[in-house]
């Protein structure tokens, strides 16, 4: 079933069935409460996130203390779309706040873990980051559109 | 050419690539100098090459819509030698999201990413480490318009 669930993600779509069954046996699927995060804004990043259930709002803080202050709505990601790359790319914090503003089914995926999967098998690992390329040039796209006009009309505490 | 390799190393999308795999990325390395305030791309033009610096400064900067019907230029970046810029080229939409200017003189190395993105699909050893490293510096963008749009 998770299997079902990973090709149709924006980050595994492509993927042989022999591919995703390494990834599917990293994968676990939680359930996660409205209100709830799956990550906070400068957060050391252990997880990477698909959506399975309901909307998770991509937060950006307006203090330049990474996760504090007030917060500017930056993307409303859905079914099938990954948050949480930072953990796959070995940053040191993650770069937004996953907010669910519903009750949210995601897979939760290690991002250490994932990442050595993918050095081990390159050729996997170039189509997840050519997908990975998608999300991350998508979410700038986004971020360019509605950060700005976001700031000009609102902000609210967290 | 060792100014060439020096800055392929530094950068992010070939830092992690053996003297071997470097080799066929110097194949398709051209060399392009900057006065000045020259424009090296121009936002929402079509993206054809990746840069890496070897010498000078380039400055990142993008159009933002402040409010509807008032758009304002923001500097999002401002990269230095080994620095990468231009990852529309090979990621995405291949509309490049920003525009690169010279605030010195400056020299860049210029890959097509026509040429380049081919090589990484006939080579995906080659292909994956080039790719996460083009991946890292767009996330790292992330913060950089973030800067932008706060200061």
């Amino acid at each position: 079933m998770l299997k079902e669930l990973l090709v149709s993600s924006d980050l595994f779509n492509g993927l042989s069935d022999a591919s995703l069954t390494p990834i599917e046996q990293m994968a676990r699927l939680e359930d996660h409460e409205k209100r709830s995060y799956l990550f906070v804004e400068g957060g050391e990043p252990h997880d990477l996130f698909i959506i399975v259930e309901g909307k998770v709002e991509m937060d950006l803080s307006l203090s330049p203390t990474p996760g504090t202050g007030y917060q500017i709505a930056v993307d409303t990601l859905g079914k099938g779309q990954t948050c949480g790359w930072s953990s796959v790319l070995e940053s040191h914090v993650y770069t937004m706040t996953a907010k669910c503003i519903e009750p949210v089914k995601a897979i939760a995926i290690n991002g250490a873990q994932l990442r050595s999967f993918l050095d081990q098998n390159p050729s996997i690992g170039y189509r997840v980051m050519q997908n990975m390329a998608w999300v991350v040039t998508s979410r700038l796209r986004n971020m360019k559109i509605r950060l700005p006009l976001a700031l000009g009309r609102e902000s609210k505490p967290r | 050419m060792e100014s060439i390799k020096g800055a392929l190393l530094k950068s992010a999308p070939f830092k992690r690539l053996t003297e071997e795999e470097l080799h066929q990325i110097l194949a398709l390395c051209r060399q392009h100098a900057y006065s000045e305030g020259d424009i090296v791309f121009s936002e929402g033009t079509s993206a054809e090459d990746l840069y890496i610096i070897t010498d000078g400064i380039i400055v990142m900067e993008m159009k933002l819509a402040v409010y509807p019907g008032w758009v304002q230029k923001a500097m999002v970046e401002v990269l230095r030698h080994g620095d990468a810029f231009g990852w529309s080229s090979v990621l995405g939409s291949h509309v490049y999201t920003m525009t690169a200017k010279a605030m010195e003189p400056s020299k860049v190395i210029t890959i097509d990413g026509t040429y380049l993105h081919r090589l990484l699909d006939q080579q995906p050893d080659i292909g994956y480490k080039v790719m996460l490293g083009l991946v890292e510096v767009a996330s790292s963008r992330v913060w950089g318009v973030k800067r932008a749009v706060f200061a």
